[in-house]
């Protein structure tokens, strides 16, 4: 009788229990990272007996975890990935909006306006308006490209400071691991399983996963050791801390708290966040500085060899200094190297108007500056006074005598000479691609304007008649006749003899050596790179030193000039400024693109995966109540059992007793 | 293992989908609010080159457009001042037709003489002639005036000297495409001869005594004089008709290029609202099944 009630009494524990495990996987239908448990019956070793063995009932023998180890590190994996995904996405997302390519205050738009300005300038060279709505102009393109570098910093800062938040999760995570670690082992030794640890180290491995890819070992007793690729994490109880270092040249890595060892990640939030720190960033301020810096030298360049509203210069002094004033000129540390050429001072006596042009040639290879000063000084102005160039602090300075003004422009000779005892007088704007000596020599003899098919020939350095003009009976003098590439002659009445002779220098570029950008004389950008990129300040001081001529106030020839580089197909690294910029808009476009792309394609192959882990680990309530059910009516059915073997044994001792 | 399905990914899946279809009307409603396709260069990256790249083209043509009505412009004042000084001419030419009469004493040439000396002024006035705070006729010393004329101690003009240069100011109309905007009064004026001939012409006319073949010698001078300034006049004439042309064919191209931007970059509202009235109903039935889904047990069934 006593095994009668005691095979009751199993059934009544067991389903009690049994109902106990249901009950606790309901109450956890919602807990992150719980894994279903279902409890596995058995019958109680029987007893033997003539007849065979006879049934003792039935045991809880164990508690399932339903869980599946490759899933998991799928998910770990996945989950990883998306860290990376996500964070380059969110950040991706951000460097849009700060260069925010598509609206009004863009970095293009800015751009359209500057050349949008140099337009005008075209229009009303002698406005001063025009000329201060430009300098704005101007000022803008220049306040959004620091604005943008500024920007980037600002980011730089949030990553390093978000990764610092990281690695402080990590190293919070990794020690909850460890401790969890010595709890399961310590339960592994009395033989104990730890179903509800094993959950909870599994949702901290999943948490960790997410900040930077890891491998995950299982030893035997228990415990797991967490791997990257720069070293463990975790060994058994033990913990590596993280912390992260920035070297000189900026990069930043992730260290061991010593920082000593290096860790490199293979995905994760962390890898990301180094990534857009060390790479993403640096790469779009690359082309900021590369945009910036173009601009800078090619503007600089036009605008160097321009004239502003007063004509020219009483003295100028340069903004960069050299590193050494008796260094070769392109080892002299100046950020623009200048090349080998020539350079042509002009300089006018202000009453009588009269000019004279003083070419200087420079080798950048054994020339100084010294030696362009002294070249300067030498020169026909040089000696007679009316020009001196001095150094001082390395820099480059140049003045005049009193009554005489200076500039660097490419207007021709506008008196080059006599031919016989005519005076010859030039106008126009030479065209052609490189500088030239244009030589005019009479034909023939006679008066001009009188003598019947009188000519004058004119040749280039080559030796290659250029033009042949009738001065002859057909001629008015003084009037302007057609020399080709825009430059224009008129002879006065006179006389000419056959051999008469004079020359014309017909400069298109009146400084090869792009000394006078790479010095900052008479340059309109000060800065080197997005950075530092601003208005010259004696620009922004006085508007009317923008050189939009290349003479009077009325000529308009150098805001041209200015005005072409926005076409000009390889102003930077072969393209135009705007289709450079237009790159970088789209570049940043099409990588934000594909990191959104692949956040999502992540993220659904990360639900399907969990989809199907749920199908393992997951709790169905349906499936739990299904099973109360049917512990419950066990129990009844037990209980019942119990009552009639009650009733049995009441029946007995009332019989008996 | 059976197929089963947890309450967890029951409501992860119903989640996710409703935040997909939340995800896909945002964008939708995104283009219909702003009108356009592309918002920022990631939804489109390489539109958006295409698109940014066209605006820049847009914009240079907008100033081409600019630069041709100011040019328009300053040819109209060129054009007009040289046919007001072309009328001053015809006047002139009628006085010495006048006087080239030997009938007419002193006195009567005395007040033709007064009569073309203030005509003389008025071609000066016109040769002076400013847009906009700039001299037409000085080349590119545009602040300079033109011509400047001495005069005798009761005003008369002795001589008038030129001030400017030959230079010319040119405009960017296009691609490569350049127009002289500016007529340098040098030439026009035949460096300075046709004043003086005009002075002449008054002298002549107030000498004591007439010399008439001297005089008819002039005429033919001034004579000269008004043909290359009708020869300029037409030159004139055939920019404002090369200026108009170019203004057609860049609005062409504008709008050319306004349609193309407009074709990459803004939204198609008819199947961007066809799209949401989709994206709404999925997003209801989505709505609908996941509160039905979620909400039953089989709980709700044992009683």
């Amino acid at each position: 009788m006593p095994s009668d009630l005691q095979i009751g009494l199993s059934g009544i524990l067991t389903a009690q229990r049994a109902m106990l495990i249901t009950s606790h996987n309901i109450s956890n239908a919602n807990t992150k990272g719980y894994t279903r448990q279902s409890s596995v019956l058995a019958a109680r070793n029987p007893v033997s007996t003539s007849a065979g063995t006879l049934g003792q009932g039935v045991e809880l023998v164990k508690i399932i975890r339903h869980k599946d180890d490759y899933l998991n590190s799928r998910l770990r994996d996945i989950s990883s990935s998306i860290g990376s995904a996500s964070t380059k996405s969110q950040y991706l997302r951000e460097l849009e909006t700060v260069f925010n390519e598509t609206s009004e205050s863009s970095l293009n738009n800015a751009l359209s306006s500057f050349f949008k300005g140099i337009n005008d300038l075209s229009l009303n060279p002698e406005n001063m308006s025009v000329r201060s709505t430009f300098l704005e102009n101007a000022n803008t393109l220049t306040d959004t490209f620091r604005r943008i570098v500024n920007e980037l910093d600002q980011m730089n800062i949030f990553i390093k400071q978000s990764i610092e938040n990281k690695l402080s999760d990590i190293n919070t995570i990794t020690t909850n691991i460890a401790n969890i670690n010595r709890q399961i082992a310590a339960l592994e030794t009395k033989g104990i399983g730890s179903n509800d640890l094993l959950d909870k180290r599994e949702a901290l491995l999943q948490d960790l996963s997410k900040l930077t890819h890891i491998t995950v070992n299982k030893q035997n007793n228990g415990m797991v050791d967490v791997m990257t690729p720069g070293g463990a994490l975790v060994s058994g109880t033990n913990v590596k801390k993280l912390t992260f270092d920035v070297d000189t040249s900026g990069t930043l890595s992730i260290t061991d708290s010593e920082k000593v060892t290096k860790y490199t990640f293979k995905t994760g939030e962390i890898k990301a966040l180094q990534d857009f720190y060390n790479t993403t960033i640096v790469n779009y301020d690359k082309k900021l500085d590369n945009l910036a810096s173009g601009i800078i030298k090619n503007v600089n360049r036009i605008h160097s060899e321009g004239v502003g509203l007063s004509g020219g210069f009483a003295n100028i002094k340069s903004i960069n200094s050299v590193s050494s004033a008796t260094a070769a000129l392109n080892a002299a540390g100046l950020t623009i190297t200048p090349s080998s050429g020539d350079m042509y001072i002009t300089v006018t006596n202000t009453s009588t108007g009269e000019v004279t042009k003083n070419k200087i040639s420079v080798n950048v290879a054994t020339n100084s500056l010294t030696d362009v000063k002294n070249a300067i000084n030498s020169t026909t102005s040089g000696t007679t006074g009316n020009i001196t160039a001095s150094i001082a602090d390395n820099k480059l300075q140049i003045g005049t005598a009193t009554g005489y003004k200076f500039n660097f422009s490419y207007a021709l000779d506008p008196n080059p000479g006599t031919l016989g005892t005519s005076t010859a007088s030039v106008s126009g704007v030479y065209s052609g691609q490189s500088n030239d000596t244009y030589t005019f020599k009479a034909l023939g003899s006679g008066t001009i304007g009188t003598t019947s098919g009188l000519q004058v020939e004119v040749k280039d350095s080559s030796g290659a008649v250029v033009a042949t003009l009738d001065v002859g009976s057909t001629y008015t003098a003084g009037n302007t006749l057609n020399v080709p590439n825009g430059v224009s002659l008129a002879l006065s009445g006179g006389t000419i003899t056959t051999g008469d002779t004079f020359s014309l220098n017909v400069i298109s570029d009146s400084d090869t050596t792009n000394l006078l950008a790479a010095l900052g004389i008479n340059t309109f950008f000060s800065g080197t790179d997005a950075s530092n990129i601003a208005v010259s300040t004696d620009v922004s001081n006085d508007v009317s030193l923008i050189a939009a001529s290349s003479g009077e106030v009325g000529n308009n020839t150098n805001a041209l000039r200015l005005a072409a580089l926005l076409d000009d197909p390889s102003a930077i690294s072969n393209t135009s400024f705007a289709d450079y910029l237009h790159q970088i808009a789209s570049a940043l476009g099409e990588e934000a693109n594909n990191a959104y792309k692949s956040e999502e394609s992540f993220t659904a192959i990360e639900t399907s995966l969990q989809n199907r882990k749920d199908e393992v680990s997951g709790v169905s309530v349906d499936e739990e109540l299904v099973n109360l059910i049917r512990f419950q009516q066990a129990y009844q059915a037990s209980a019942k059992y119990i009552s009639i073997v009650n009733g049995l044994m009441d029946k007995l001792l009332s019989t008996f007793g | 293992m059976p197929f089963r399905i947890s309450q967890e990914s029951l409501t992860r899946t119903t989640l996710s989908n409703i935040n997909l279809n939340y995800k896909k009307m945002q964008d939708t409603q995104e283009k219909l609010s702003s009108g356009k396709q592309i918002n920022r260069p990631s939804d489109d990256p390489s539109g958006t080159r295409k698109v940014l790249g066209l605006r820049t083209e847009e914009l240079q043509l907008q100033q081409f457009l600019d630069n041709t009505a100011t040019a328009k412009e300053q040819i109209n004042i060129t054009s007009g001042t040289l046919e007001s000084i072309e009328e001053l001419f015809a006047k002139i030419k009628e006085l010495t037709v006048q006087a080239n009469n030997d009938t007419l004493g002193r006195s009567e040439r005395e007040t033709i003489a007064n009569e073309l000396d203030e005509l003389t002024e008025s071609v000066l006035q016109y040769a002076n002639t400013e847009n906009n705070g700039r001299y037409i006729f000085s080349g590119t010393k545009t602040l300079t005036a033109a011509f400047t004329a001495t005069r005798d101690s009761s005003g008369n003009i002795l001589s008038v000297s030129y001030n400017g240069n030959n230079e010319e100011i040119k405009y960017q109309i296009g691609a490569n495409s350049f127009i002289q905007v500016n007529l340098p009064g040098g030439k026009l004026f035949q460096d300075n001869k046709t004043f003086s001939t005009l002075i002449s012409l008054r002298d002549a006319l107030k000498a004591t005594t007439f010399d008439s073949s001297a005089f008819s010698n002039l005429r033919t001078t001034l004579e000269t004089a008004t043909d290359a300034l009708s020869t300029e006049i037409t030159k004139n004439g055939a920019k404002a008709n090369r200026l108009d042309l170019t203004t057609y064919s860049l609005e062409s191209s504008q709008t050319t290029l306004k349609e193309l931007i407009s074709n990459t970059e803004d939204a198609d509202v008819a199947s961007l609202i066809m799209d949401l009235k989709h994206q709404e109903s999925v997003l209801q039935s989505s709505l609908k099944t996941g509160a039905m889904v979620i909400q039953q047990t089989l709980l709700d069934f044992l009683r």
